[in-house]
């Protein structure tokens, strides 16, 4: 199965070069979305591969994503792993999800331990997240914001997310549900290296307001 | 006699008209949009010079008083003209954001073509 590694990147150069470094050793391809980065994430980045395309201005993680997975679905991907370049994730969980995909599975969810290192406003906010679309789209995800997600180009066709920001993350798991794709969990490592990235509160309620408008779609 | 709030009222329906002329001439607004904007500050002027010949209206609305009439006829204008923007902010967030990533992946369209005459 040709998989790529779609990661969207913004003002990330202090990161971005030690996670494409480690990507690089697993020997997948690589295609990173700067977008509208005014620092030297473009020009870390195309040390690594030769996929990197850039959004002239910032327009949010939904829509790095979804240029990402177009892009690569144009270079021939039939599956793809979505990774954050903030160095969240750990390029050695790759091959959990190669392994769901080859196993059948169109969506693969990654879930971080919450009961070790994850914060705790983080934690009950996602929790919280769960529950309503649990409720509303009948698919229960331990860890929705989780940004370390896989899905196969058919999964992708029928996804295709509107949403621009952070809300991505819980749009993918509500499709998943609403269009009963075949999905799984697997564990996944974490490390949070700043405590004041993430979701703000504002970010949160947002979310929330998201997922009624994912119902009515 | 004029009172001095309604001297107030007419000054700044004036100057409102005035900004809808600018932007008629520098040609941010069409024709259509600057004849509507006349005409409904002159109702607002009509309405506060001679607000008997209008107390009718508001009566036959169950309003008893004028002004109750103007602020509710403020309030559905402001709702319908927010409602109208944020459908126009959306579709323009819509299409730069097409814009902005067709350009990101120009590139790539240009690399797959000439892949694709190299194969022929």
């Amino acid at each position: 199965m040709k998989i790529f590694v779609v990661v969207p990147a913004y003002n990330e150069e202090k990161r971005i070069g030690g996670v494409l470094s480690k990507l690089k050793n697993t020997g997948q391809r690589v295609v990173v979305v700067d977008d509208g980065s005014k620092d030297k994430t473009l020009k870390i980045s195309k040390n690594y591969t030769p996929y990197v395309f850039r959004h002239g201005v910032n327009l949010g993680k939904g829509a790095a994503l979804k240029t990402g997975c177009e892009a690569a679905f144009s270079l021939g991907a039939e599956a793809i792993i979505l990774m954050d370049s903030d160095g969240q994730h750990k390029a050695s969980d790759l091959p959990l999800f190669i392994k769901a995909l080859e196993d059948g599975y169109s969506v693969v969810f990654g879930s971080r331990n919450m009961s070790y290192g994850v914060p705790l406003v983080r934690y009950l906010g996602n929790k919280m997240v769960s529950i309503m679309v649990s409720a509303l789209f009948g698919i229960y995800a331990s860890d929705i914001l989780c940004g370390f997600k896989a899905m196969t180009k058919s999964a992708y066709k029928k996804i295709k997310w509107v949403s621009r920001g952070y809300s991505v993350e819980t749009e993918i798991v509500a499709m998943t549900g609403q269009y009963k794709l075949k999905n799984c969990e697997v564990p996944i490592q974490t490390v949070y290296y700043d405590k004041f990235k993430g979701l703000t509160i504002e970010q949160g309620l947002g979310i929330l307001l998201d997922i009624i408008r994912f119902r009515l779609k | 006699m004029i009172l001095g709030l309604q001297f107030i009222a007419v000054l700044f329906a004036l100057i409102m008209v005035y900004l809808a002329y600018v932007n008629y001439k520098r040609g941010e607004i069409s024709r259509v949009e600057v004849a509507i904007w006349v005409l409904a500050w002159a109702v607002a002027v009509s309405m506060v010079l001679f607000p008997n010949t209008f107390r009718g209206i508001a009566q036959a609305f169950f309003i008893s008083r004028l002004l109750d009439l103007m602020i509710l006829g403020g309030f559905v204008l402001v709702i319908i003209m927010v409602a109208m923007a944020y459908i126009r902010t959306r579709k323009i967030e819509k299409k730069l954001e097409d814009l902005i990533r067709k350009e990101a992946l120009k590139n790539l369209n240009r690399k797959n073509e000439k892949r694709t005459k190299a194969q022929k």
